[in-house]
């Protein structure tokens, strides 16, 4: 009987194991370890938070300059234009109303007007939030407590001012957004924006470079720490493909759930951080489309770099000899 | 697919009666610009169910021989034959299928894979073989409660002592039934009483399962019980002793 005889005989080709089992075992490996994984996700995590980050404040500036652009012509501004011009004489006339009135009254007139019980506030506090009253509040008071039909008329008053503050408010917003973003050094005007833009790219490339290199260090760390446990599975008959097959579904796993959870920190910080420094102005034309175009640039990158990342120190695990494998020092 | 029968029945008595089988076998390595030789020329014949200890100071090319004979490791020059079969005609397919059905390992550092339960590390080569889930959960369990471990299956290695990691090593390198056992310096870290409980355990699984086994070691304890000692000095054979002789030997070392 010659040699090959006896191989065939004797020996086999091990098989295969389906893809699922790979998942199975990638999975209940990422939930055991959920704590150490979670130190090699804080890198994928933190650059993943930092690129979208940049990216999404960037697409919310560039939102409020195209509402700043496009406000003056929207019909929420020239509502409001319209709204001051006709409340203006309003506001002109209930004031006149009031000082003429309270003008007539008799120099010992009683003070006992409760004015917390009927406007919910006291005319002090209502004079902090707009703005001086017609007259002042010991003589509302006095005006109020002895003529009694002038309640309504102050509450027209105070009704008409309050909306006039607001529309004013609004037609006045994109000078006032142009104030704050000269405030924070963000360029307002074209030639401005070009000038800027440059640097803008260079901070994205800078985010993708910290998000490659965190993510790669990151594969890095998880495959070199396991050489041991690698060698361990060849000796018991895992074949290389499985072994790369293993670690690309771990670290698309751990990629993904990095790439999510980094995504929302960075996009959370951005949110809150344009909020706090625009305040409403940030969510008048927030640009959904291109945030969302940002997250899917962030998810594929995420996901490209981290199985990327895997694929070199998974291939070079699995084709060690399983004895070098097992020789690391762990 | 035959994935769940029995080691192959093929009449290894009828083709040969060695289990390992090396011819001439040489290995260098490449230290920089030096060549290296661990091994200068071994021949061995190691027969079916015999339980052999390798022994021989470190840098003798001890653990390159024991490598060999696991078909981790390919000879330079000369054969080895595991099986009959000539390793370096196998392709990495069928070495896999070997160190998965053919060997069982046991390592020094136990090895298991932290993150698994003792009956999922049992099961790990079954799963490997091919095996569906639920069989090799029977047979895993099986095997643990042969090496007492039956109270400890859902355990993780973190929470189990040295010898009852080494007990799932072994029950993980029986899992598939091998022809040969290859036990790495199994009581390195092994305390004494530790230690003779795991020798005694291979070797009743030695005798009733008629594996092979082959140890590499330092340990006194696993000599008495080998029946061929094999001492390897300057990448060569420097003596093959049989328990017989060994004996004697133990006696005056240890001085009782």
């Amino acid at each position: 009987m010659t040699n090959r005889d006896i191989k065939s005989k004797r020996v086999e080709r091990q098989v295969k194991l389906p893809t699922s089992k790979a998942v199975e075992i990638a999975w209940k490996s990422i939930r055991q370890r959920l704590h150490r994984s979670l130190v090699v996700t804080s890198g994928i995590i933190l650059a993943m938070a930092f690129l979208m980050y940049i990216l999404s404040s960037d697409k919310a500036i560039d939102g409020m300059r195209n509402w700043m652009r496009e406000a003056a012509d929207t019909a929420e501004i020239q509502s409001a234009k319209k709204r001051v011009e006709t409340l203006q004489p309003q506001v002109l006339a209930l004031a006149s109303e009031i000082t003429i009135a309270a003008a007539k009254l008799p120099a010992n007139a009683s003070d006992t007007f409760d004015d917390k019980k009927s406007f919910g506030q006291e005319f002090v506090e209502i004079q902090k939030e707009l703005g001086p009253l017609p007259v002042s509040p010991d003589v509302m008071k006095k005006l109020l407590a002895t003529r009694a039909e002038m309640v309504n008329t102050f509450t027209q008053w105070r009704e008409a001012t309050t909306n006039l503050k607001e529309a004013k408010i609004i037609m006045n917003g994109p000078q006032n957004l142009v104030a704050m973003m000269k405030g924070n050094g963000v360029p307002t005007t074209d030639a401005e924006i070009r000038n800027a833009r440059t640097q803008t790219n260079w901070l994205i490339a800078l985010a993708l470079l910290v998000a490659f290199a965190g993510i790669l260090n990151s594969m890095l760390m998880s495959v070199t720490e396991r050489f041991r446990e690698i060698g361990t599975m060849k000796c018991l008959g895992a074949l290389d493909s499985f072994i790369v097959k293993l670690f690309l579904i771990e670290s698309f796993f751990q990629g993904g759930a990095g790439t999510i959870m980094g995504i929302l920190l960075g996009l959370l910080l951005s949110m809150v951080g344009v909020t706090a420094q625009y305040g409403g102005y940030a969510w008048k034309m927030y640009p959904y489309p291109s945030i969302a175009a940002a997250t899917g640039l962030c998810l594929v990158v995420g996901v490209l770099l981290t199985v990327g990342g895997a694929v070199y120190p998974a291939w070079r695990a699995a084709r060690m000899h399983p004895i070098e494998a097992m020789r690391v020092e762990t | 697919m035959s994935q769940t029968t029995a080691p192959t029945p093929v009449t290894a008595d009828s083709l040969s009666e060695y289990t390992v089988r090396t011819i001439g076998v040489k290995r260098s390595y490449k230290m920089g610009t030096e060549e290296v030789h661990a091994l200068r020329g071994v021949d061995i014949q190691i027969n079916r169910g015999e339980y052999i200890s390798i022994m021989g100071p470190s840098g003798s090319g001890k653990s390159t021989l024991f490598n060999m004979i696991g078909g981790l490791d390919k000879p330079s020059e000369g054969k080895v034959y595991i099986d009959e079969v000539d390793i370096a005609q196998l392709d990495a397919y069928e070495l896999a299928w070997m160190r998965c059905r053919k060997i069982g390992y046991i390592f020094q550092t136990f090895n298991l894979i932290p993150v698994m339960t003792a009956i999922e590390n049992v099961m790990l080569p079954m799963i490997f073989a091919g095996m569906n889930t639920a069989d090799a959960q029977d047979k895993a369990a099986e095997i643990l409660k042969r090496v007492e471990l039956g109270h400890r299956m859902v355990n993780k290695p973190s929470e189990m002592s040295g010898g009852q990691q080494q007990r799932v090593a072994i029950a993980r390198a029986f899992a598939n039934d091998p022809a040969i056992i290859l036990a790495d310096e199994p009581t390195g870290n092994l305390d004494l009483t530790t230690g003779t409980l795991i020798i005694e355990l291979l070797r009743q699984l030695n005798k009733e399962r008629g594996v092979t086994i082959i140890s590499a070691t330092h340990d006194h304890k696993m000599l008495a019980v080998s029946d061929r000692i094999i001492w390897i000095r300057d990448g060569q054979i420097d003596k093959i002793e049989r328990r017989e002789d060994l004996n004697i030997q133990v006696g005056t070392i240890d001085g009782h």
